[in-house]
């Protein structure tokens, strides 16, 4: 009984981090936030440019022949 | 052979409290811990598991009954799991460019996947994926636990070590360089990876983020102390912000390609040995022992693309094609891949130099002995390049062999062959036992030849052997 009481105390007590025996490391636990944040960045300028390219290709297309319409709804479509 | 069948944990797996995997009678078992109760629970009740079983990306288990009796602390038991067996277990670094990539593909989406349920891995090691039926998938059931928002993936650094480090060398320096996760059990260190990238490679985002800038910081904070951890304990990472980082290191693992050419086997089924007829004969010969032996499992020594390998595997026969160069074992799974092939998997070997036993106690990854089960080895093509390019007398080859099986299918190529003459070209020859006569007589120690075949055209000889005492 008491061997059970010890246990059920270890598993209580015991910070759920345990585990991750995994030793993550310092520096890059750090480092994951910044790595995040920049990937976050690098997702939203591909979005905006692919956005920025489909408004300067439907320009173009506007001006070379009669399909902007069609042209666009593509691209707006692979923005979703 | 095997070390001997006893109801005990394996060699490789003590670091996880969260439960460990075990032999018992035969069987491989994993035991699931108390420790670990409300995250496998979670696992199996939030929808995870099926998603992934749709995505074929975990290896699918049962749970048994337990704990049975004569299993190790049973005190701690809460669960036990049968998984689905792998028909053989490889290693990363016998693993071509492509078997590494389409295992770190695999193990990204299954961390998004993970936390689309609230859940995230909490390890990201290279030996938790296994090829199974053809693919690659994760095959550490205990390795999700529960999502905390604001947790930090604690396994990004050993993704980084074990995946990225390595691809990343592969494709921008040297294909080689995969080796070096035989010495580094715990992947590449980032401060090596990124000393050894020319500095092109580091400007693309991907690596300079995750390999050049994430080492930096590793150097910076390691032994660090008291800083350290209060830096550490005031992160926070939104969830979407660790989605973006899952999703950003699977960009950079996109973008990350080799092509394999200019290698000295490129251009190997061209030239004077090989007429078409010879060819065909051969083949012939092959699958005539094939159907006389109609082994289960086959193991193809210097099997380069896997050519004739594929001789057994339309036998329905369980194939391993090992080839000491990465460019054939790569071009053989891209084919095994686009074929659909589930029980052919190429790996890379160097038959004089094989993987050991490597990681603590010499018990973490076996060696390739230890792994050895197959019901027939194929060498074709093989033996002057052991013999005579490597000095292997003929008796050590014959030895190795009949270690690793009961049958042999073996092509003896003599001095008049045109591949031997080219080997010999630059050296003394200092092999007069190097005949049929001297093969026969090196090889009748451990074999009883069963049959021996003339391929039309050729000087060259097959052989089937049964290993005396089988």
């Amino acid at each position: 009984m008491s061997c059970f009481l010890l246990l059920l105390c270890v598993l209580v007590l015991t910070p759920r981090d345990a585990q991750a025996y995994l030793d993550p490391g310092s520096g890059s636990l750090i480092f994951q936030a910044i790595a995040a944040v920049l990937a976050g960045v690098l997702v939203a300028v591909r979005t905006y440019w692919t956005r920025i390219k489909g408004f300067v290709g439907k320009s173009a297309t506007d001006s070379s022949n009669g399909n902007a319409g069609e042209d666009r709804s593509v691209d707006d479509a692979r923005d979703e | 052979m095997t070390r001997a069948m006893s109801d005990s944990v394996l060699g490789s797996s003590f670091r996880d409290p969260s439960g460990f995997v075990f032999r018992h009678q035969g069987r491989i078992l994993r035991q699931v811990n108390r420790l670990y109760a409300a995250d496998y629970d979670q696992l199996m009740s939030s929808g995870l598991y099926e998603e992934l079983m749709q995505d074929g990306a975990l290896i699918p288990h049962r749970e048994i009954e337990g704990p049975l009796s004569g299993t190790p602390h049973p005190e701690l038991h809460h669960r036990t799991l049968e998984p689905e067996p792998i028909d053989f277990l490889s290693y990363a670094y016998e693993w071509c460019f492509s078997q590494l990539k389409d295992a770190a593909r695999i193990t990204l989406a299954v961390q998004q996947r993970a936390l689309e349920f609230g859940m995230t891995l909490k390890d990201a090691s290279v030996y938790n994926v296994q090829f199974h039926r053809g693919r690659p998938l994760l095959i550490d059931t205990l390795s999700f636990e529960r999502y905390e928002e604001g947790a930090p993936w604690a396994a990004y650094r050993q993704f980084c070590q074990h995946f990225l480090a390595p691809l990343s060398l592969m494709s921008r320096v040297d294909v080689r360089l995969g080796e070096l996760l035989r010495v580094h059990l715990d992947g590449i260190p980032l401060d090596l990876a990124a000393k050894l990238l020319p500095w092109r490679a580091l400007l693309r985002p991907g690596l300079f983020m995750h390999v050049w800038m994430h080492s930096r910081y590793q150097t910076r904070y390691q032994g660090a102390g008291s800083e350290a951890a209060e830096a550490v304990s005031s992160r926070r990472l939104s969830a979407s912000a660790l989605k973006n980082l899952t999703t950003g290191l699977q960009r950079t693992v996109e973008g990350l390609d080799w092509e394999p050419t200019g290698t000295e086997w490129a251009g190997y089924y061209e030239g004077d040995s090989y007429n078409d007829d010879s060819f065909a004969h051969k083949r012939e010969i092959v699958g005539r022992f094939l159907d006389q032996v109609a082994p289960e499992c086959v193991w193809d020594l210097g099997a380069n693309t896997g050519l004739h390998s594929r001789l057994a595997a339309d036998r329905g026969a369980r194939v391993i094609a090992f080839d000491v160069d990465p460019a054939a074992v790569e071009l053989g799974w891209r084919e095994i891949k686009r074929r659909g092939e589930e029980h052919f998997l190429p790996l890379v070997l160097d038959l004089t130099n094989p993987s050991p036993a490597i990681g603590w106690a010499h018990e973490e990854r076996d060696s390739l002995v230890d792994r050895a089960d197959a019901d027939l080895v194929i060498g074709l093509a093989l033996i002057h390049h052991l013999a005579i390019g490597n000095n292997v007398p003929l008796g050590r080859i014959s030895r190795f062999f009949a270690s690793l099986a009961p049958r042999l299918v073996i092509e003896f190529v003599p001095k008049s062959d045109a591949k031997v003459k080219a080997l010999l070209s630059t050296r003394e020859d200092i092999f007069p036992e190097y005949t049929l006569e001297g093969f026969t007589a090196a090889f009748n120690a451990d074999w009883e030849i069963e049959e021996t075949a003339f391929i039309r055209g050729s000087d060259r000889t097959l052989h089937l052997l049964r290993r005396r005492g089988a």
